[in-house]
């Protein structure tokens, strides 16, 4: 920030009031969650207030970064220590840029600035790591994967493993990485605290070999890894034809897991305990972000029984997996943003056979400007599903014409350009004893919060 | 259904070039394009994935794609297809196809200067050279056809890329960058003997969203081994609009 600033002169109290004030007006006058501006305004008075405020967190900060599953894996982390009575703070309505993690700590300070909390859970975005890595000690850094993802705004892949990487080396923080994905379980060498990962799974006919998949290379030796079996994507069991290089060992893993149409079991093996864990969210991804934040909580010394509970009773955050009830009619959303993770949430909907399904697709900068992504996502799954599919959204065409050329037939792809008139039509399809999934991107799923409104029921981010 | 054509009577032959390193943005969709719209009108489809160090049949094949890569996939690839550029020539002379996307499209010139290091060396099919720009160009982009037709996409890259004089391009651009973001030229589309080189930075995917471009590549491809062959008119409903939209976006 430049000492040019005419507030320069006014303490941290003035920005925490400002931000106070601005979050309250915002939320008052209904013109949004009020969850990145205060902190913007807030840190144009006083540009050293995230590292001041984050300073009075007793405990640490957690920070969670990686492509899929930033939201619901801190989501966990925030479930299992409030079971565990930690006293924490967790950016749970998503914004995750230097701004939002502001805007979270003047929300959860008084307007003195004294913040009570044992922990900060934060999902931070894998571009603004080494920003805020800068400002405060980040104690803990998860990392959950790394696909591609929004390329119109990070560049490259190789950008984005860059950028992770000195978020984390800034502070020598402890790392949680996934052991399952090569390129994040050889991102740093030191302070892993924990590897985690899936041990094997029993049915493989869910890998799909036209699935997109990174690449990955041996860090020693440069051969390209090999599989003795992939779970999706590039997670899998690999190892290096050339050297002794192989996934690292499984501190915490999951064995024995079924994954069910909304929701999956599998059992948690912490040091050689085995707890048996139902999680009521769907997909083998779900089940990684349990992985993580089981890993974290172990680590934190939080016991065993606390974990489960704290998984098991775990309530989604808006859009990610969430579930509601309109118009006596059961709908879940599950946001969808890049080919990975909208393949595995696909595949998820498909194996609900009494799945109705609402695909809505935008091209706003926060949903990725180019939708190319929607062809190396699998929505070839699709053409075996019996029901008509409906798509909305700015793109619905582009969206209609993928599931065209995924071999779904023609009479049942439903276009309609207004997302309420979708959520209508969907829900007047969709019987009692069926599950209308809602799959927006990232501004579809803002449109959807406010449409939800409109009709009298709320989405948790309202 | 079709007039023309019997089921196994002709058959489209696809090398996809590398589909294990280039194919960051959405590649697939133009093989997906390409298969499909072949099939549709019973025309049986082999795609071929071709990795590195591969022997590549050049006389076998009818189209030959080149997605794009990010910078490292690019290096590791460039030097071996490098080694097809003898072979690759030959073949669209005697009448194959090349169709590439960014990243490829690049390597099809003389060569890539990056801001450091030494040049990456293309296989001069075309004369076409290009160089690490400042900035990325990042946008939809709508083109225009010699024939007055529009091509719709997205473009995602910082090297601009110079067509040489005689070199065609292939169209002109109305909305984004292009090749180079000066000469308001796109991609190229350049006869070599009697097969084609189509060269582009979009994206979106390219082809499904203009499928009278996926048309014209697939006709010029049978015309190799089938002669002239009149493809039947499909019903394009939701690619028509799909396109119709995106020639209003905003770069």
């Amino acid at each position: 920030m430049p000492n040019t600033n005419p507030f320069s002169f006014l303490s941290h109290e003035c920005a925490i009031i400002v931000g106070k004030v601005a979050a309250r007006a915002i939320r008052f006058l209904g013109y949004g969650l009020g969850s990145n501006l205060p902190g913007k305004l807030a840190n144009k008075i006083s540009p050293k207030l995230l590292p001041y405020l984050s300073a009075k967190i007793q405990g640490g900060i957690i920070a969670v970064s990686g492509t899929n599953g930033k939201s619901t894996t801190s989501g966990l982390i925030a479930s299992i220590l409030n079971t565990a009575k930690f006293k924490i703070i967790h950016n749970k309505q998503g914004a995750n840029l230097y701004t939002g993690i502001t805007t979270c700590l003047i929300d959860n300070s008084d307007w003195l600035g004294n913040i009570e909390a044992d922990w900060g859970i934060f999902e931070i975005d894998e571009a603004a790591l080494p920003q805020i890595a800068r400002q405060t000690n980040i104690d803990y850094v998860i990392v959950t994967n790394l696909f591609r993802d929004q390329l119109d705004r990070f560049g490259e892949l190789d950008t984005t493993f860059q950028l992770i990487k000195q978020g984390i080396e800034f502070n020598k923080s402890k790392t949680i990485l996934n052991a399952d994905d090569p390129n994040i379980a050889q991102l740093v060498e030191n302070n892993v605290e924990a590897y985690y990962g899936i041990k094997k799974l029993s049915n493989q006919s869910s890998v799909s070999d036209s699935e997109i998949r990174e690449l990955a290379y041996c860090s020693f030796c440069g051969n390209e890894f090999k599989y003795n079996q992939i779970f999706y994507g590039q997670l899998g069991d690999y190892y290096c034809s050339n050297c002794e290089n192989k996934r690292p060992n499984l501190n915490i893993f999951a064995d024995n897991i079924h994954v069910l149409a909304q929701e999956s079991s599998f059992d948690l093996w912490i040091n050689g305990n085995c707890l048996s864990i139902n999680l009521k969210l769907p997909g083998l991804f779900n089940v990684y972000n349990a992985l993580a934040a089981a890993s974290i909580a172990h680590i934190l010394n939080v016991n065993a029984e606390t974990i489960k509970h704290g998984l098991e009773n775990y309530s989604t955050l808006f859009g990610r997996s969430e579930k509601i009830v309109l118009h006596n009619k059961t709908i879940l959303i599950q946001l969808i943003k890049n080919p990975a993770g909208a393949s595995q949430t696909v595949k998820a909907a498909c194996h609900d056979p009494n799945a109705r399904i609402i695909i809505a697709i935008n091209d706003n900068l926060a949903d990725g400007r180019d939708v190319s992504w929607l062809w190396d996502t699998e929505f070839e799954v699709l053409s075996k599903h019996t029901n008509e599919i409906i798509v909305s959204g700015k793109r619905c065409y582009d969206m209609a014409t993928r599931l065209k050329y995924a071999g779904v037939p023609e009479k049942n792809i439903i276009v309609k350009e207004s997302l309420k008139d979708a959520l209508l039509f969907g829900i007047d399809l969709t019987n009692q004893n069926q599950t209308l999934w809602i799959l927006p991107t990232y501004t579809c799923l803002l449109d959807l919060q406010k449409i939800v409104k409109s009709l009298g029921y709320s989405l948790s981010g309202t | 259904m079709n007039n023309d054509l019997k089921t196994g009577t002709t058959n489209l032959r696809i090398a996809h070039l590398y589909a294990h390193f280039l194919n960051i943005y959405g590649d697939k969709g133009n093989i997906i394009a390409l298969v499909k719209r072949a099939n549709w009108r019973n025309i049986d489809v082999e795609v071929v994935a071709i990795d590195l160090n591969q022997k590549l049949d050049y006389n076998y094949f009818d189209i030959f794609f080149v997605g794009g890569g990010q910078d490292k996939q690019q290096q590791i690839i460039a030097s071996d297809l490098k080694s097809h550029g003898h072979g690759l020539k030959e073949a669209i002379a005697s009448g194959a196809v090349i169709l590439s996307v960014c990243g490829g499209y690049q390597l099809l010139g003389h060569y890539y200067r990056p801001h450091q290091g030494a040049d990456l060396e293309g296989i001069s099919l075309i004369d076409a050279f290009t160089v690490a720009g400042n900035k990325r160009m990042i946008g939809n982009v709508v083109i225009e056809r010699e024939n007055g037709l529009q091509l719709v996409g997205f473009e995602n890259h910082s090297g601009k890329t110079y067509l040489g004089k005689d070199v065609k391009a292939l169209g002109k651009v109305i909305t984004g960058n292009g090749n180079n973001g000066e000469d308001k030229l796109e991609g190229v589309c350049q006869a070599i003997g009697s097969g084609f080189v189509y060269g582009t930075y979009l994206h979106g995917s390219l082809l499904p969203k203009n499928p009278h471009l996926t048309d014209e590549i697939i006709r010029c491809a049978l015309r190799r081994r089938f002669g002239e062959i009149n493809l039947t008119k499909l019903d394009d409903k939701l690619e028509t609009l799909a396109h119709d939209k995106a020639l209003h976006f905003q770069a």
